[in-house]
């Protein structure tokens, strides 16, 4: 339970704990109070932080910019603020020379809601009188003696201070908008020294314990849910540990009306434009493999999947279905989700053949080299590996390459930890692919937002996943953040990762495999290393590039339109195979000319050279490739209706902030400053 | 006496030769008859000769002997987990 002790430990009946940042999930309703024997609910929100507030200085003195009386009398009117609770003052002490403070000013030492809080902050930056800045917890640098016990001594031990502390724990209840309770949600604490993690139950309850911290050393709350629903992400959480703290999660049925009855395009299939394309593409005669965590085909969009085996299960054609840890069921969704089915989300090769190659939970890499020999036998044309390792595999380098010289693809996830590409993805044998994502597709309190690199967003709120890995080995990049797809027990997640993006791409190659007329020409239908090659460089060149870095964002984000040249110009999707929503204004930046896509398809005609007569399949490869010149990156995203979340009203995102900045001096405490004659 | 080594401290490698031909699936089947002898180690009972790898698991220490005395003929490669 929570130390009564920590005056920091909000109980969520403050006014910030029941606001909410712009375009955050609502909080929950009153939850019920009291009522006989019930313990008591803390709607979790934000708690209060602390502030030091004091004189702002003339730089290079000691000298307030303002009287230290005038000083005294902003901090007055400041306790007519809501939300704002002044703790204490920190008075000058000892008299006349030896006085210590700037000018025998006071500091002011306040609890503040978040909103407050920021205006403060956003004063201070912005020149006010004043500086006020985070009152924030010392650390201090001891080091304790390493742990005697070895291995099993706990960590703690070279954490000063821990011990003291002991354990916390808050009981959770986790529930839906409607207040029915959400069995099987993560639920993540995390510390300054600790994590705990817990996960509810059938009632939605789950209680969580985190060892060394106090309430008012939790930084963030963290709930994902199992599906159905946006997950949370709560910063400086008020929990109360005498209390059930509540989070309500908003479904995603509140952002995407009717959702799944009524289906939809996720918006990485929508920026890669199969909306465009004619609803008859569907991957049909294509193999497609998907080595990953199984693939649960009791899903209506997954029905059709009907091959697979488990490698983690000595090669059992059953278990493959039993998918525990659900990733591989994500993927699958993506890359080829039934139309049919009539709801949900579509993926983009719903009519290839999916073979699954379930190596997770233990995968190692002689269960990828394993896959890879089964793929190679039974002909597979395009892998998904959402998989990767920090180690180098010389087997697998040269089983990827064998599989390319026996006409398999090989699609990798270039990893998520933002730090340089993993393997295999750093192979040249293989397409890498990094993760995109896209402002205001999510909450904007959710773990998806915190993926956003704010210096790095360019046109249409695009921007480079923070998590992806990058580096020169990326080819292209794919939609990675808040992607919506299948979950094993029929329903839908929004999940991160280059593990998303990477299926985004293998879908189009199975698309341009089977439907561009390049690929039926003998040359190119050989199951060669020239097809791998031709279809990877098709695929570049089809790219609409995303973001500045090439290393973070390879090529750009290939575009059907473009990878599936003249076949793409046929009427699109008729309306009720796909609904669309009302067209967004986003276009596509910086298209590439058609002079950069002869160049990029160099190395496909040297490949063809020789192999194939003129106007052969070269000529059709060129030739409906270009034909349709640059349509598709002019063409307009169809937004969902009410998929925007609504900005930060009033705020002006600034580069160099990691947050929306107010412009300017905000208008509480400007009244307040304008009141005293300070603005 | 006890078998000490629980499978949790055992690592796994991979095994196999570096070249086709006769003298790599050579190098597999001593590879494989010499790994038998080194106690905790588990080494599947497979025609190494036709074998196109060996995945094995040693206790620690025992892959730098078997490392430089084998290295020459055969790729020898920790199996390591993969991420998703």
């Amino acid at each position: 339970m929570a130390d009564p002790k920590d005056k920091d430990a909000s109980s969520g009946t403050a006014a910030g704990a029941a606001r909410r940042a712009p375009g955050a999930q609502p909080a929950p309703d009153a939850a019920p109070q009291g009522g006989g024997s019930a313990a008591a609910e803390n709607a979790v929100g934000t708690r209060e932080t602390q502030y030091i507030i004091g004189p702002r200085v003339v730089p290079g003195s000691l000298t307030p910019l303002a009287a230290p009386a005038v000083l005294t009398n902003v901090l007055e009117k400041f306790r007519e603020l809501p939300g704002y609770r002044e703790m204490c003052r920190l008075k000058p002490r000892g008299v006349g020379l030896f006085a210590a403070g700037a000018g025998a000013a006071e500091i002011a030492v306040a609890s503040t809601s978040p909103e407050l809080g920021k205006e403060l902050e956003a004063a201070s930056r912005a020149g006010a009188p004043f500086v006020a800045e985070r009152n924030r917890v010392l650390n201090h640098h001891g080091l304790a003696p390493a742990p005697a016990g070895g291995a099993d001594a706990t960590a703690a031990a070279a954490l000063p201070g821990s011990f003291e502390l002991g354990q916390i724990s808050f009981d959770f209840s986790v529930v839906g908008a409607d207040h029915q309770p959400l069995e099987g949600a993560q639920i993540t604490l995390t510390g300054r020294r600790f994590t705990g993690e817990g996960v509810t139950d059938r009632n939605g309850k789950a209680t969580v314990a985190v060892f060394g911290e106090r309430p008012s050393t939790i930084l963030s709350l963290y709930v994902k849910p199992l599906a159905n629903h946006w997950e949370r992400f709560i910063e400086r959480p008020a929990l109360n540990g005498s209390a059930i703290n509540t989070i309500v999660l908003q479904p995603l049925s509140a952002t995407f009306p009717n959702f799944p009855a009524q289906p939809m395009l996720g918006w990485g299939q929508e920026v890669m434009g199969l909306g465009q394309i004619p609803s008859h593409l569907t991957g049909q005669g294509v193999k497609i493999a998907i080595i990953d965590s199984g693939c649960d085909n009791t899903h209506p969009l997954l029905a059709h999947i009907k091959n697979g085996i488990d490698l983690t299960n000595q090669g059992n054609t059953s278990t493959w279905a039993r998918d525990q840890i659900a990733h591989g069921t994500h993927c699958a969704g993506v890359i080829a989700g039934s139309a049919s089915a009539g709801q949900g989300v579509r993926g983009f090769a719903p009519g290839a053949e999916v073979h699954i190659f379930k190596v997770f939970p233990g995968g190692r890499f002689s269960s990828l080299i394993d896959a890879l020999d089964i793929c190679i036998e039974r002909q597979i044309d395009v892998v998904n590996c959402s998989l990767g390792s920090g180690e180098h595999s010389e087997l697998v380098q040269n089983k990827i390459e064998e599989a390319r010289q026996r006409g398999v693809a090989c699609v990798v996830a270039a990893g998520n930890s933002s730090g340089p590409v993993q393997f295999p993805a750093t192979l040249p044998t293989v397409l890498s692919v990094s993760a995109l994502g896209q402002e205001q597709r999510f909450p904007t309190d959710s773990q998806h937002a915190r993926t956003v690199v704010t210096e790095l967003v360019g046109l249409n709120g695009v921007f480079p996943a923070r998590f992806s890995c990058f580096g020169p080995q990326i080819r292209v990049s794919g939609p990675g953040v808040a992607i919506v797809s299948t979950v094993p027990g029929g329903g839908y997640a929004a999940w991160d990762g280059t593990s998303m993006a990477a299926p985004h791409v293998t879908g189009l190659a199975a698309l341009v495999l089977a439907h561009h007329p390049a690929f039926h020409q003998p040359a190119l239908r050989a199951r060669t290393a020239a097809r791998v090659d031709s279809l990877f460089q098709l695929l570049v060149a089809a790219c609409a590039p995303m973001v500045a870095d090439p290393a973070r964002g390879g090529a750009g984000l290939p575009q059907a339109t473009r990878a599936l040249g003249a076949l793409a110009a046929a009427p699109a999707q008729t309306a009720g195979a796909v609904a669309a929503g009302p067209a967004a204004t986003a276009q596509f930046p910086q298209a590439p000319t058609d002079a950069a896509l002869l160049q990029a398809l160099a190395p496909v005609i040297a490949a063809l050279a020789g192999g194939m007569p003129a106007g052969g399949a070269l000529g059709a490869l060129m030739g409906q490739t270009l034909a349709n010149g640059g349509a598709g990156f002019g063409g307009p995203f169809a937004g969902f209706p009410g998929v925007g979340f609504p900005g930060a009203a009033g705020f002006a995102a600034q580069p160099g902030f990691g947050f929306g900045v107010p412009a300017g001096m905000p208008p509480q405490v400007l009244a307040q400053l304008r009141s005293l004659g300070l603005a | 006496m006890t078998n000490q080594h629980k499978p949790s401290e055992q690592e796994h490698f991979l095994v196999a030769p570096r070249a086709p031909g006769p003298r790599g699936a050579e190098a597999l089947v001593r590879f494989q008859a010499r790994a038998r002898q080194i106690p905790g180690a588990t080494v599947p009972d497979v025609d190494a000769a036709s074998a196109k790898r060996l995945e094995v698991s040693l206790p620690p220490g025992a892959a730098a002997a078997l490392r430089s005395e084998f290295g020459d003929a055969l790729i020898f490669e920790p199996d390591a987990p993969l991420g998703y």
